[in-house]
């Protein structure tokens, strides 16, 4: 994940700003981490580099 | 939930750019045209490996998608998210593509409030989908359930109706089999 897109992703739920906490990065890219709701404490897992922000309640049954 | 059909296309992801005829990006553009301010920064709802979005000629794309094994097929920066409930925040983009993919979702109203939402003043959605009234729309219809897609197609009169209920302004682009809609965010006062 690229920086670039904090400036317009935000929390699905009550669409609040988020904050990142890097795990790990490479070349400039957000590797894995956390993004959580500056609102309502939602944490948001980066993986792979994509960070998944599905509302909570579809994130079970389509991790694959 | 807005996003249906989620679990098969991870299970297809690998093949998806094999199997669909190629995005009409020429028709993709002109819909974009119709859009009341600069195309910067664009997102392909739905888009899955990215394949609509690479061949449009916009600086900042990316894809949003409910699907996590179609996201890991592109090269385009990525965010998993459900276009009911888009995880973007209000005025944050110029376009939103929709391609191939408005039939896979549900709750097209909650879809269709969320992308006002999230496109600035005169920013413009496209959204290009196949007719159910035409012979080959019928055809694929029934062959999208029977590999067990739960898919609904409407006609580009019906789509333009919902559109503008939101409070788009809705330009038919090209009709047809696979037909192409483009809705505008109008400019407020003062913008």
């Amino acid at each position: 994940m690229n920086e670039d897109l904090l400036d317009i992703i935000c929390c699905p739920l009550d669409k609040s700003e988020l904050e990142l906490d890097v795990r790990d990065r490479d070349d400039g890219e957000i590797v894995s981490g956390t993004l959580t709701c500056t609102e309502c404490g939602e944490a948001y897992p980066i993986e792979d580099g994509i960070p998944n922000l599905l509302p909570p309640d579809m994130r079970e049954e389509t991790t694959a | 939930m807005s996003t249906g059909d989620v679990a098969l296309f991870d299970r297809f992801a690998r093949y998806y750019d094999l199997f669909m005829p190629g995005a009409k990006a020429t028709a993709l553009s002109r819909g974009l045209e119709h859009a009341g301010r600069p195309v910067e920064r664009l997102v392909d709802v739905g888009g899955g490996t990215g394949r609509a979005a690479r061949a449009l000629g916009v600086e900042r794309r990316f894809v949003l998608d409910a699907s996590r094994g179609m996201l890991a097929q592109t090269t385009l920066p990525s965010v998993q998210g459900d276009a009911g409930r888009l995880p973007l925040a209000t005025d944050a983009v110029d376009a939103i593509t929709i391609v191939d993919a408005l039939h896979h979702i549900y709750e097209w109203d909650t879809v269709f409030e969320e992308a006002y939402r999230v496109l600035a003043p005169g920013g413009v959605l496209v959204i290009s989908d196949f007719d159910p009234t035409t012979v080959p729309g019928r055809v694929l219809a029934f062959g999208e359930r029977l590999v067990g897609f739960d898919s609904a197609f409407v006609s580009p009169a019906q789509l333009r109706q919902q559109l503008e209920d939101v409070g788009f302004e809705t330009h038919l682009i090209e009709g047809g089999f696979g037909y192409t809609v483009a809705a505008v965010v109008p400019k407020r006062e003062g913008t």
